[in-house]
């Protein structure tokens, strides 16, 4: 159980540092829109890169945070039935339903990682302003790799500890 | 067979085990390529990063930053309190100050939540201190936060667009008037209710009107963020993902100018934007996978197909897709219903005639319709938390029952009448 705490701690850790980075990234997103947008208006030129780095950028900073969204209980569950069935029964289901996320989120952790690879081989870059992909690329398996480590500990956890009711798991309400 | 059973279980066990939505739409579509295309999943991977790299997208983390802003600045607050003496002359006074700011506040944040959030917690102490009854309070902070994501800037209507390949700029100039005309009818309700039920209003005094329309010069810097995402679009200016970082711009330099923009506001709102967005990606990743899944195995289109050879009426069909909507519109948030559904409702409706902008608009009303509905409507549970356990979800549910029928009526009249809808995207792109 010591060694499951630790654990979760330090994945909380990486995970509130990788949404840290995404917070900075959604700034940096507004600081490229912002100047593009100016540098439009003004010299009737925008940045090159506007389009494509910041779609890269959406992208980096939505996987950053996907992981600390689990850990905070902010993706959205279908638990209407789930809430009703007795505290062991829950227990006991969720941990199905957490091995089956396991799975299948393993399988895209797999395939993107794959993408990688293909992606630095042929050392892939963007059309328009040749930005090297695979760096971008490598955060999609790494981010679903570190959600896969947040949801396994917290079957762990249930497998150990017993089983928490959602009510005590709850940070707060889903923003959607 | 196997097929059928493997995606039956699959969904018996989401219902059993409380799994996360997004995980659910990733198994289907998982199992549908395992069973369909020998477990070829190349496709997904290819699918997440073509999808996830967008440009268009971008706007969707700008509009929740500023709201965060708003709120982390207190900006909201001083809408409010600008609003109210001058919302004082209208019967049902700081009732229509709830939709009031919510429309206001709708017109520079794009989701609902955030909007029956913020308004709701400068509002609901401060009426339930002036002896609102809490059905009013309640009622009009859960319907005056729908219209968040139909004023644009709206996430569902971006979400929609990028989804659909819809110009969202359109989708955008869509949604003001079927929004105003909403806030419209929800203050009439509002105001033919204090005028027959006066002991359910408690009367406030009344500022003179030359300093209520004083009071309302603290607005003009929030009426400038309004024109600098909406103004800018409307004539052109600006893309959506442009006017939405100018309107981020212009929110913190509102802010600096009120003294109230600090690191820590900006990190807070920063950090709650990463979390929104981790919410929305997440479904975003899961609808990604199972559409892939579906486009491959072309079952949208034999549904289309299935539909237009079916000889029933386009209107039927289209009651039909309302009634979806206001079935899961119980049990499911926005962006997932939307992703959800869109690739089955959106080939059929198109394919009928029905015009892609109105369709999304449309889609949009039946989502607000959703969030006033028990159990899952997400609006009640926004309320239920600022209320504090002042209020039970029946009786909140009973207080939302007329905005619901509200908007319902405002659903019959876009529907009979889709130039409402149309007109002005029209004029203002054409």
């Amino acid at each position: 159980m010591k060694m499951t705490s630790r654990a979760e701690h330090v994945v909380s850790r990486i995970a509130e540092v990788c949404a840290g980075a995404a917070a900075v990234g959604i700034f940096g997103i507004v600081v490229l829109l912002t100047a593009s947008s100016l540098k439009r208006y003004l010299f009737n030129s925008p940045i090159s890169v506007t389009e494509e780095l910041g779609g890269l950028m959406f992208m980096a900073t939505t996987f950053l945070s996907l992981a600390w969204g689990f850990i905070q209980g902010r993706h959205v569950r279908l638990e209407l039935l789930w809430r009703v069935l007795p505290p062991k029964a829950a227990g006991t289901f969720e941990i199905i339903g957490l091995v089956a996320a396991i799975i299948g989120l393993g399988i895209l952790a797999n395939e993107t990682w794959l993408a990688t690879l293909l992606s630095y081989d042929l050392q892939g870059r963007s059309v328009m302003t040749e930005l090297i992909l695979w760096p971008w690329r490598l955060i999609m398996p790494l981010t679903l790799l570190l959600l896969i480590a947040a949801i396994a500990l917290r079957c762990v956890r249930i497998v150990l500890g017993g089983f928490i009711p959602p009510e005590e798991e709850d940070k707060g309400p889903v923003e959607v | 067979m196997s097929f059928g059973f493997s995606l039956l279980g699959l969904f018996g066990l989401t219902l059993l085990s409380g799994n996360l939505i997004a995980v659910t739409l990733i198994l289907f579509g998982i199992v549908i390529i395992t069973f369909e295309f020998g477990a070829n999943y190349t496709v997904v991977a290819n699918g997440l990063w073509n999808l996830f790299n967008s440009f268009v997208l971008t706007a969707l983390p700008m509009f929740i930053f500023l709201g965060e802003l708003l709120t982390k600045t207190g900006i909201s607050r001083r809408v409010y309190q600008s609003l109210a003496p001058l919302f004082g002359y209208l019967p049902g006074q700081l009732v229509q100050t709830n939709i009031g700011t919510c429309t206001l506040f709708s017109a520079v944040c794009g989701s609902s939540q955030a909007t029956a959030a913020v308004v709701g917690a400068i509002a609901y102490d401060e009426l339930s201190e002036q002896g609102y009854k809490p059905k009013w309070i309640a009622g009009s902070l859960a319907a005056g936060g729908t219209l968040g994501i139909m004023i644009p800037p709206s996430l569902a209507l971006i979400i929609y667009g990028w989804w659909e390949d819809v110009s969202i700029g359109r989708l955008f100039v869509a949604g003001a008037v079927p929004g105003l005309m909403l806030a419209s009818m929800f203050m009439l309700y509002i105001g033919i209710a204090a005028k027959m039920r006066p002991s359910e209003f408690p009367k406030r005094d009344v500022v003179p009107l030359g300093e209520a329309i004083r009071a309302t010069v603290n607005i003009w810097p929030f009426i400038i963020l309004v024109f600098s995402i909406l103004g800018t679009l409307m004539i052109g200016l600006a893309t959506p993902t442009e006017a939405a970082a100018l309107g981020v711009v212009a929110a913190m330099l509102i802010a600096l100018m009120y003294g109230q923009l600090t690191f820590k506001a900006v990190w807070e709102a920063l950090k709650d934007t990463a979390l929104v967005m981790s919410t929305i990606g997440f479904i975003i990743v899961g609808a990604t996978v199972l559409s892939q899944a579906l486009a491959l195995s072309g079952i949208p289109e034999e549904i289309s197909k299935a539909v237009a050879e079916s000889g029933l009426s386009p209107l039927l069909i289209l009651l039909a897709v309302y009634l979806l909507y206001l079935v899961l519109g119980c049990l499911l948030a926005a962006i997932e219903m939307l992703l959800i559904t869109l690739p089955f409702t959106f080939p059929v409706i198109i394919g009928l005639g029905y015009d892609p902008v109105w369709f999304g608009i449309a889609v949009v009303m039946l989502i607000e319709i959703g969030m006033l509905t028990p159990p899952l409507g997400m609006n009640l549970f926004v309320i239920l938390a600022i209320s504090g356990g002042r209020l039970k979800l029946s009786e909140l549910a009973i207080a939302c029952i007329p905005f619901w029928l509200i908007l319902m009526v405002g659903l019959a009249i876009i529907t009979a009448f889709p130039q409402i809808v149309l007109f002005l995207p029209d004029a203002v792109f054409n």
